[in-house]
C-alpha cells in the first residue's frame, strides 16, 4: 500500500514514563497497518483513497496494475487522471456538487462505468465508493474492478446469438421455397388434371360447350393463382427489411462463408479470396445482400460436386467496379453454364439440379437490381463466374 | 377390366379437389370429393368398392395419419398418396404403411388413371375372393361331421367303393352323403366342390 506521507510523530516530545506506552502504542498501530497493507495488497480490485478535493491519498497494488501507473505517478494526482471523458472534466462538479447537496450518484450505489489506463486505452470498470472520516477529514474510497474479460465474454456470446440467428434467418430461404414449390405445384394439379379431362371429353365425343367453356375458365383462374403465387414471392423478395446500413463487403463475405466453411472443408473445395482492401463500406441491406452471396457460394459449390476433388476450387473477389460502385464476383471450377446461356440461368424456374427449385438466381437479381446494381454471368476459364456489380449508396429503396 | 367402384378424393384445395373429380369422371369412374380426412371418415362404408386418392398434406388429420386410422380400424381400401414437392420420406412412410403407391403433384392424369382402374380392380378382386371364403364357410358350417369327414375324403380324389372301406359303412350311404355335400355346398360337380374347398383349405378334420 502507498500512501502519501504524513509528518513523522516527534516521539521525543512525549511525557517520561509514557514513552513505554507510545511505544507499545506504535507497535501495535504498525502491526495493523502492515496487516491491513497486506490485505489491500492482496486484493484484485483497484483501491484507491482521495480526498475531498479528489487528490489521491492511497492507492493498493491492484491499482498499479489495473491502470499502469507507477504508484508515485498517481499520489498527490486528482483521480480525474484515472478517467476518460467526459467524466475526466465533470469530477470535480460531481465531488463539490455531493459535498454541498450530500445527493449521491454512486457513493454507496456502485455501477459500471469506464476507466483510463495510462496508455490511454478505455476500459469498462465496475465502480464502487464508500466514504469515511479520518483525522476530522472526510476521505473516499473506490474500489475498481476491471470488467473487460466478462465485457468481452458477454459481448462473445451476444455475437454468437446473432451469429446463430442470422443462420436461420438465412435459412428459412431454403424453407421458404419448399413451401413455394407446394403453393405453386396445388394449381399446376389443377390445370394438368382439367386439361386432361377436357381432352378426354373432347376424345370421346361429349363436347358439350358450356361444360368444356366451364372447365377451360377454371384452368385459366388456376394459372392466374400460380402467377399470383410469383407475383407475391417477388414482393416478399423486395419488402425483406428495407433497412439499408454501411456494410464492409469483404467482412460481409467473410461471415457469409463462416457459414458454409464445414461444408467446404468436407467437399474438398479450395478457397481463394482476393479482396480489394481499400474497399469503402457500401450502403445497402446487409441480409439481402448475404443472401445473395450465399446463394451464389451454394451454387459454386453445387456446381463442384461432380468435378474431381483435386479440381474443386472457388474463388472470391471483390473489388471498385465502375460508377464508384464496388463488383464482387464469384467463380467456380465446375462444368461452367453449358449450352444454356449466361442469361437463362436468372429464369424463374430454370434449374441445372435435380432437386433445384430455379428460383436462387431469379431472387438473387431481383435482390441486386433493387440495389440499383446488376448480376450477371460469364463463362470463366474453369467454369461459371458470377458477377455482382453495386453502388456504394444504394438506391433507397420505394 | 372395367371395375365398377368409387373414387373417393380426399384434399384440402378445392381447385385440386375438384380437377380431380373431373379428370375421374371424364374416365367413366364414379367419384365423391372431401375436403378432409374427418369428412370422408364420417361418410365412409367398409363395404364400398373402390379406392381412396389423399394428399398427404392436409390442415387437421394428413393423408398419413387418414392411412394409418384406416388399417389400424382393418378397413382395407386401397389408398394412393399425393405427395409436393420434398415428400419423399413421408412417401415412404406412406407406402411401408400400405398405401398402394405415391404420385407426386403435379402428377401425369394418364399414369394417375392408371393407377386409380389398377387400384379398383385389386379392391373388388380382394372383396369378391373375402365374399367368396365367407359363403363357403357358411356352407361347411352346415355340414354334419361325418358329411365333413366324407368331404374330405372326395375332394381328396378317392372313390365311393375306397371312401366306404375306410370309414366302414355302406357305398350306398358315402352316395347318400356325397348327394347331401353337394347339395349343401350348392355344388353342380365335383370340379365345383374342388375349387370351393380346396385352395382356401376349409378342409380340417
Amino acid at each position: 500500500m502507498n500512501r502519501r506521507r504524513s509528518p513523522p510523530a516527534r516521539v521525543e516530545d512525549a511525557p517520561p514514563g509514557a514513552e513505554d506506552a507510545l511505544k507499545q502504542a506504535r507497535e501495535r498501530l504498525e502491526d495493523r497497518e502492515a496487516r491491513l497493507n497486506a490485505i489491500l495488497d492482496t486484493a484484485v480490485d483497484g483501491i484507491i483513497t482521495i480526498d475531498e478535493s479528489g487528490i489521491i491519498e492511497s492507492v493498493n497494488a491492484a491499482t498499479q496494475r489495473i491502470f499502469g501507473y507507477q504508484p508515485d505517478e498517481l499520489l498527490g494526482q486528482n483521480v480525474r487522471l484515472l478517467m476518460p471523458e467526459p467524466d475526466r472534466s465533470r469530477h470535480d462538479g460531481y465531488l463539490s456538487r455531493y459535498l454541498q447537496t450530500g445527493e449521491a450518484r454512486i457513493i454507496g450505489i456502485g455501477r459500471e462505468t469506464e476507466a483510463l489506463r495510462k496508455d490511454g486505452t478505455r476500459f469498462p470498470i465496475d465502480l464502487a465508493v464508500s466514504q469515511f472520516y479520518s483525522g476530522g477529514r472526510r476521505l473516499f474510497t473506490g474500489m475498481v474492478r476491471d470488467i473487460s474479460d466478462r465485457r468481452r465474454a458477454e459481448e462473445e456470446a451476444r455475437r454468437r446469438r446473432e451469429e446463430l440467428s442470422h443462420a436461420a434467418r438465412l435459412s428459412t430461404i431454403g424453407e421458404l421455397s419448399s413451401g413455394i414449390a407446394h403453393e405453386i405445384n396445388q394449381p399446376l394439379t389443377a390445370i394438368v388434371s382439367f386439361s386432361e379431362a377436357c381432352l378426354r371429353m373432347l376424345r370421346s365425343g361429349d363436347s358439350d360447350s358450356d361444360k368444356l367453356e366451364n372447365v377451360l375458365e377454371q384452368i385459366a383462374a388456376q394459372g392466374q393463382r400460380a402467377g399470383q403465387i410469383t407475383r407475391q414471392l417477388r414482393r416478399l423478395a423486395r419488402k425483406a427489411e428495407r433497412e439499408h446500413e454501411q456494410v464492409d463487403i469483404n467482412r460481409m463475405v467473410c461471415d457469409v462463408l463462416a457459414l458454409v466453411k464445414n461444408e467446404l472443408e468436407t467437399s474438398n473445395i479450395a478457397l481463394h479470396l482476393d479482396f480489394d482492401e481499400s474497399l469503402p463500406p457500401v450502403e445497402c441491406n446487409r441480409i439481402q445482400l448475404e443472401q445473395v452471396v450465399l446463394n451464389l457460394v451454394r451454387n459454386a459449390m453445387d456446381a463442384l460436386a461432380d468435378v474431381e476433388p483435386l479440381a474443386r476450387e472457388l474463388s472470391v473477389r471483390t473489388g471498385s467496379g465502375s460508377d464508384s460502385g464496388i463488383v464482387l464476383e464469384v467463380e467456380d471450377s465446375g462444368g461452367g453454364l453449358g449450352d444454356s446461356g449466361p442469361e437463362r440461368v436468372f429464369e424463374t424456374f430454370f434449374t441445372t439440379k435435380p432437386d433445384g427449385l430455379g428460383m436462387g438466381l431469379a431472387i438473387s437479381r431481383t435482390m441486386i437490381e433493387d440495389h440499383g446494381g446488376r448480376l450477371w454471368a460469364s463463362q470463366g476459364a474453369g467454369g461459371a463466374v458470377f458477377h455482382v456489380a453495386i453502388p456504394i449508396h444504394g438506391r433507397a429503396a420505394s | 377390366m372395367n371395375a365398377s367402384g368409387t373414387v373417393f378424393v380426399v384434399d384440402d384445395d378445392r381447385a385440386v379437389r375438384d380437377s380431380l373429380a373431373l379428370l375421374v369422371d371424364s374416365a367413366g369412374l364414379a367419384v365423391e370429393t372431401f375436403a378432409s380426412a374427418q369428412e370422408f371418415l364420417d361418410a365412409y362404408t367398409p363395404e364400398r368398392r373402390g379406392c381412396l386418392i389423399t394428399d398427404i398434406r392436409m390442415p387437421g388429420m394428413s393423408g398419413l395419419e387418414l392411412q394409418e386410422r384406416l388399417v389400424n380400424d382393418d378397413v382395407r381400401i386401397p389408398v394412393i398418396v399425393l405427395t409436393g414437392h420434398g415428400d419423399v420420406p413421408a412417401a415412404v412412410r406412406a407406402l411401408k404403411g400400405g398405401a398402394v403407391d405415391f404420385v407426386e403433384k403435379p402428377f401425369n392424369p394418364q399414369a394417375l388413371l392408371d393407377l386409380i382402374q389398377q387400384a379398383i380392380s385389386k379392391d373388388v378382386e380382394v372383396h369378391e375372393l373375402a365374399t367368396q371364403q365367407a359363403q363357403v364357410a357358411e356352407r361347411v358350417a352346415l355340414l354334419t361331421p361325418r358329411e365333413r369327414e366324407v368331404m374330405n375324403l372326395v375332394v381328396a380324389g378317392k372313390a365311393n367303393k375306397v371312401i366306404a372301406i375306410e370309414l366302414a359303412i355302406s357305398e350306398r350311404t358315402v352316395e347318400l352323403h356325397r348327394g347331401r355335400i353337394m347339395k349343401k355346398m350348392k355344388a353342380r360337380a365335383l370340379a365345383e366342390l374342388m375349387r370351393m374347398v380346396l385352395p382356401q383349405g376349409h378342409v380340417g378334420t
